[in-house]
């Protein structure tokens, strides 16, 4: 093969893993985000969270994938947690309002991060061995299938959550109009912190993930995860969760090219560009529905 | 003595407690003599300015903005490169930077006429990334992460503001300029007309007021403003550097506006004061500083969503009071039925 296309190639599958973790804490974040339209600036500190309990427990005899299950059910009660305590008393407020209870509950969560595990960058421990997969004359690291099969399968149990069960049924519900649902005896205050805990356990898998794949973890990269998952949940259009994984893959290709060919100093700003500029042509998302305006 | 009695009192006495206030400002930097309340009083001042400007925006227009500190870092720059590479005197530099904070905030308010307020925020965010990508990596200009030093001090006719106190005043007075001309600009058809965008678009449009107008309009007067502290900031500190410019500041300041009330100058600068000055206070709680801050902040918050000087119109039903007083409501009429 040509060694451009090696190259590119190579890059491609970078971008791919990278992006299915974006996709996986866009799921999580679009979800909540669909209901209430309220940015969740918790989102990343609570997966953040999630990822660290997931360190201390991959330090202890569990096997990985229980260790990983653990923090995740864990990452969604905190995720549930904040849901009650700092956003339903102002959910009737204006839609700015929320934002700054989620920012009070990510620096509460921030504190006591790192007061258990310190400010520093602490180096996360990979899950897998790492080990070069030959394939011709092209060389896949495992950790990259690993992401990549991770994504695949969450966005399978996704599928099944919400498309086969009763609970997914409401949840699609209440995402179409609130207070309809309600009436026809959905149980809405339960939905709303189930949502809420989805939105944490995909958050926390997607975080692992992540972590695991720079081999690096530290609580600064809470802010930088909401600002992902928030990007990529509207680059796939608000409503569509399908979308937001789709944009969440994107974003990540878009971000790993950039990188390898514009140099590593633009590459978050070249893939918010990107979005923006794609997101001037198709202001409802690349796989929303527009919506109309009632009066 | 509740919140309502107390804001009836100071209304009543207007212009008392106001001359109070200016005379105890006024005095406050010769009296006082203490370097660091003297710099979290600038500080506070600096950052009331600041949230002024994303008042107009955030409070009045209504529209999400993550970009403040991108205008905010434009005014900086920019007057700092035109006080080092030029000698063009400290006013022009200071109009200049509110000249091109204002020109970028009216090229990022075009392309966001057509969309929702979750997307602008996202566009004003990424306008924040290239800014900062622009400003690190351009180290012919901005010496990248190194950031530009020895920006001289503010001089205004051959007086130098090069010590704290000297510098109190001149931001003291730009404040006081900047409180005076949004307050009217607000009062004013363009205010009042930006507000009812906020209110309700379709209706304002239907009343024949230009939406989109108002928008662009909020977008550079919020800038300007943003890129005179930003000028202030750099002849003040005479350093800056990319990192002064992050995320971090944005939301800062987005806090201020929210907790300080939506739709109220007063607010912006209760709310500058109240997060200058609280982290000084909780400082000896060390590493559970930030935590504490967020719960004080949460339960700001939670009593009233409005934000502490905010209209009533934001809040909605919440608030954990309304939630008591309403459940309280509903308790007694279920036991007067059972009666």
């Amino acid at each position: 093969m040509h060694p451009e296309l090696v190259y590119f190639l190579k890059q491609l599958i970078n971008g791919l893993s990278v992006g299915g973790m974006y996709a996986v804490i866009a799921i999580g974040y679009s979800m909540v985000y669909s209901i209430l339209y309220m940015m969740n600036f918790a989102h990343g500190d609570i997966y953040i969270f999630g990822t660290f309990i997931a360190m201390a427990l991959l330090a202890s005899s569990l096997p990985p994938w229980l260790a990983i299950l653990l923090a995740a059910v864990f990452g969604g009660v905190i995720a549930m947690t904040v849901e009650r305590t700092v956003y339903r008393p102002v959910r009737h407020a204006n839609r700015i309002v929320p934002m700054i209870s989620a920012l009070g509950a990510a620096l509460v969560l921030r504190t006591v991060a790192q007061v258990i595990w310190g400010p520093q960058q602490i180096v996360y421990p990979s899950i897998i061995p790492e080990n070069v997969i030959q394939l011709g004359d092209f060389q896949i690291l495992s950790q990259n299938i690993l992401s990549i099969a991770v994504a695949g399968a969450c966005v399978l149990l996704f599928t099944i959550l919400i498309k086969f069960t009763k609970i997914g049924k409401a949840t699609q519900c209440v995402i179409q109009d609130i207070n309809t649902s309600s009436l026809m005896g959905i149980p809405v205050n339960t939905i709303i912190p189930m949502v809420y805990w989805l939105g944490g356990f995909f958050g926390v898998i997607g975080g692992v993930m992540i972590s695991s794949y720079y081999s690096v973890i530290s609580i600064e990269m809470g802010l930088w995860g909401t600002c992902k998952a928030w990007a990529a949940a509207q680059l796939g259009g608000v409503g569509s969760f399908y979308g937001a994984f789709l944009g969440g893959i994107l974003l990540g290709v878009l971000e790993t090219l950039a990188a390898a060919y514009l140099g590593a100093g633009f590459k978050d700003s070249i893939g918010y560009i990107a979005i923006v500029l794609i997101l001037l042509f198709r202001p409802q998302g690349l796989f929303g529905k527009k919506k109309a305006v009632k009066v | 003595m509740t919140f309502a009695s107390l804001k009836k009192a100071v209304n009543a006495r207007k212009w008392p407690v106001l001359i109070v206030c200016l005379v105890l400002l006024v005095a406050a930097p010769i009296v006082i003599q203490h370097g660091l309340v003297l710099t979290v009083m600038i500080y506070i001042m600096l950052y009331s300015i600041l949230s002024m400007g994303d008042m107009v925006i955030l409070g009045y227009g209504g529209m999400l903005n993550m970009g403040h500190t991108a205008f905010y870092g434009v005014g900086a720059y920019v007057s700092a490169l035109l006080a080092l590479h030029t000698d063009l005197p400290f006013i022009a530099c200071f109009l200049i930077a509110g000249i091109a904070a204002a020109i970028f905030g009216f090229l990022l308010s075009v392309p966001c006429l057509r969309v929702s307020a979750d997307f602008l925020g996202l566009i004003t965010l990424a306008f924040l990334e290239l800014f900062k990508a622009v400003v690190t990596n351009w180290t012919a200009v901005t010496r990248g992460p190194m950031g530009l030093v020895g920006i001289p001090s503010a001089s205004l006719f051959g007086f130098e503001f090069n010590t704290q106190i000297r510098f109190y005043y001149l931001i003291f007075v730009v404040l006081i300029l900047v409180y005076f001309i949004l307050s009217r600009m607000m009062k004013a058809p363009f205010g009042r007309a930006l507000q009812a965008t906020r209110d309700d678009e379709i209706g304002a449009r239907a009343v024949g007021i230009d939406v989109n107008r108002q928008k662009v309009y909020a977008f550079v007067v919020g800038a300007a403003v943003a890129g005179l502290a930003g000028s202030l900031f750099a002849h003040y500190v005479g350093f800056i550097a990319p990192n002064s410019f992050a995320l971090d500041a944005t939301l800062l300041i987005t806090q201020m506006c929210i907790l300080g009330g939506l739709g109220s100058l007063k607010g912006a600068i209760f709310g500058a004061a109240f997060f200058t000055i609280m982290p000084e206070i909780i400082r000896p709680l060390a590493e559970y500083r930030v935590g504490v801050g967020g719960v004080i902040m949460l339960l700001v918050i939670l009593i009233r969503p409005q934000g502490v000087l905010g209209s009533r119109a934001f809040a909605g039903k919440g608030g954990i009071f309304g939630n008591l007083g309403r459940q309280l409501k509903r308790r007694q009429a279920a036991l007067a039925r059972r009666k």
